[in-house]
């Protein structure tokens, strides 16, 4: 039996998706003019519906995993040169200006036509896939023929690296049955509030509720082809598609150049106290292993 | 059966891991687990328990062996010299239930109760005793006392003293003179949950303490006694953990807690299969 044992199930990684469907929406926002153009744009992300599905051939699967655009709007805006119209005098006299024509200013707005163009949460992609957590040994060259405590104080020790494997990616950079389905619902809402306006807000939302499983058909419908598509590159474990077929081997250059995380063997489990060294503790024998229920990392005090 | 049947989060570590650790921090930090006066600092070939293997580091950067203690100062004794000892802390290991790393004495049954654990340690120590040659070099005489049966003597009558002072040095010694002893002592102990002002806290019970084999039973009973004595009422008590404490927050994005005791999770930690295991919920804050 290994010596230090570390579980967490599936329920665990899909409530860690659920908080950060909860907390992840990074967004940025910037503006900028070329002479009498300008433009501005609000543009954000987050976490829509998607699980993490734990499998019995050691892998773990990202399924159907939605990145909607939200916020995600563009205001084009166009800076006309304002043009003065009158003000110009009518009866001039020796004490000044006795009758002014009415001046007129027209466009002193900046800008005088701002076109904006909303997309917030219309357009989404999608994440699917596979992969395996593989820990590696780095024997790092630049420890040579250091102490580990040596090593441990020049920063240059040994590492386990957990690195990602992945099997098969399916990005759908516009995910065609959610982005389709996002913009009927959009529409249907916009039909349903201006034709009856008048109704009470609870006689729309009933009215909305009765479409909305004709709406969740259409994009159940739509995403056949992904699906399927999705379920043979699981059975085979590898990306159709050329473009999927591409981001997965770049994936796998990224995956296997950086580890998503790494820690220092021999590990410090107590501090040094003045010329007192610290006490490290080699690590062996560092394992993943995951089933449908969990994923479970060993590893062995050498 | 799963690890995390019952839980989200399982965290497990062995006995042999324990005792693995036990064996490194004594090579990398031997004066944790050797003390003695300067003499035994400066050589610690002299120590009663050897030191055993050393880490080539501690070496290298000359780290102590052994930590110094102040001199055994002698009661009544007006100079500046006191007795040299020693003590180490030696053979420490651990026991998760069931019993398989050593045997317990037939006093505590031989075998670990469920959800127990043993510590087994061997305290060996001795006083560095001076010959009698040597002692006599070193007593120093005060003023006799001088009995005034007359009553007409003016000087006062030095008085009786057992005043102790702290000494400078240490009374010199032969290796021969270095008398050692051994002992092997055994605690059992086993995790509790306790309950403080309405908190919930995480606690350690000793359940049972062996010395074994001291003569007189009286003096081995009388150890024990104050002991077991220190360790309820002295150090066990400080050993609590708030559970609410346990939990760790990863920012304000997700909390691990302790798994609630539940028909499923009847002990948390629990030690069973020579392991010690904690079970984990995820929580949202």
């Amino acid at each position: 039996m290994s010596h230090i044992t570390l579980a967490a199930n599936e329920r665990a990684f899909n409530k860690l998706v659920d908080r950060a469907r909860d907390y992840f929406h990074p967004s940025t926002s910037g503006s900028g003019s070329f002479g009498p153009f300008s433009v501005s744009y609000n543009a954000g992300v987050k976490l829509g519906s998607g699980s993490i599905d734990l499998q019995s051939d050691n892998s773990v699967r990202i399924d159907e995993m939605d990145i909607i655009y939200d916020p995600l709007n563009v205001t084009f805006g166009i800076d006309i040169p304002t043009i003065t119209i009158g003000g110009f005098c009518i009866i001039p006299s020796f004490w000044g200006c006795i009758l002014r024509a009415p001046k007129i200013t027209l466009f002193d707005a900046n800008p005088d036509i701002s076109v904006p163009i909303n997309f917030d949460g219309i357009f989404q992609s999608e994440i699917s896939g596979a992969f395996r957590i593989i820990p590696k040994f780095y024997n790092n060259p630049a420890k040579g023929t250091l102490t580990d405590h040596d090593a441990h104080d020049l920063n240059v020790a040994n590492e386990w690296q957990f690195y990602l494997d992945p099997i098969w990616l399916d990005i759908d950079i516009i995910d065609i049955a959610d982005t389709a389905g996002n913009l009927i619902q959009s529409i249907t809402d916009g039909i349903i509030d201006s034709l009856l306006g008048w109704a009470p807000g609870w006689a729309r939302a009933i009215v909305k509720a009765i479409l909305s499983p004709v709406i969740a058909l259409i994009r159940a419908a739509l995403d056949i082809g992904d699906d399927i598509q999705e379920w043979l590159s699981n059975l085979f474990g590898v990306s159709l598609g050329l473009f999927d077929f591409v981001v997965t081997a770049v994936a796998d250059y990224f995956a296997s150049k950086y580890p998503i995380f790494q820690f220092e063997t021999p590990f410090k489990i107590l501090d040094g106290n003045g010329s007192l060294i610290p006490i490290l503790i080699p690590i062996g024998d560092v394992g993943v292993n995951v089933t449908d229920t969990e994923m479970v990392i060993t590893s062995n005090i050498a | 059966m799963s690890f995390t049947d019952f839980c989200d989060v399982f965290a497990s570590a062995h006995e042999d891991g324990f005792n693995r650790i036990i064996r490194h921090i004594s090579m990398q930090r031997p004066s944790l687990f050797h003390y003695g006066t300067p003499s035994f600092v400066k050589n610690p070939k002299l120590l009663c328990c050897g030191i055993g293997e050393v880490h080539p580091e501690v070496i290298k950067r000359g780290n102590p062996l052994v930590t110094v203690m102040p001199y055994l100062p002698i009661p009544g004794y007006p100079g500046d010299a006191g007795l040299e000892f020693n003590f180490s802390l030696n053979r420490l290991e651990i026991d998760f239930f069931p019993t398989n790393v050593f045997e317990l004495p037939s006093e505590l049954n031989n075998k670990l109760g469920e959800q127990s654990f043993a510590l087994r340690a061997v305290v060996c120590g001795g006083i560095a005793c001076p010959d009698s040659r040597i002692l006599k070099e070193f007593v120093i005489y005060p003023e006799p006392y001088r009995p005034d049966f007359k009553g007409n003597s003016t000087r006062d009558n030095p008085s009786f003293s057992v005043s102790i002072n702290p000494p400078k040095r240490g009374l010199p010694f032969t290796e021969k003179g270095l008398q050692c002893f051994e002992l092997e002592l055994y605690v059992v102990l086993k995790f509790v949950r306790e309950d403080y002002n309405g908190e919930p806290v995480l606690g350690i019970e000793l359940q049972n303490l062996e010395l074994v084999d001291i003569k007189p039973d009286g003096l081995e009973n009388s150890m024990e006694c104050y002991m077991r004595t220190t360790l309820k009422l002295g150090i066990l008590p400080q050993l609590r953990v708030a559970f609410n404490a346990l939990a760790f927050e990863i920012g304000d994005f997700i909390s691990i807690v302790p798994t609630p005791i539940s028909t499923n999770v009847p002990f948390n930690p629990s030690v069973d299969n020579d392991t010690v295991s904690v079970f984990l919920t995820l929580e949202t804050p």
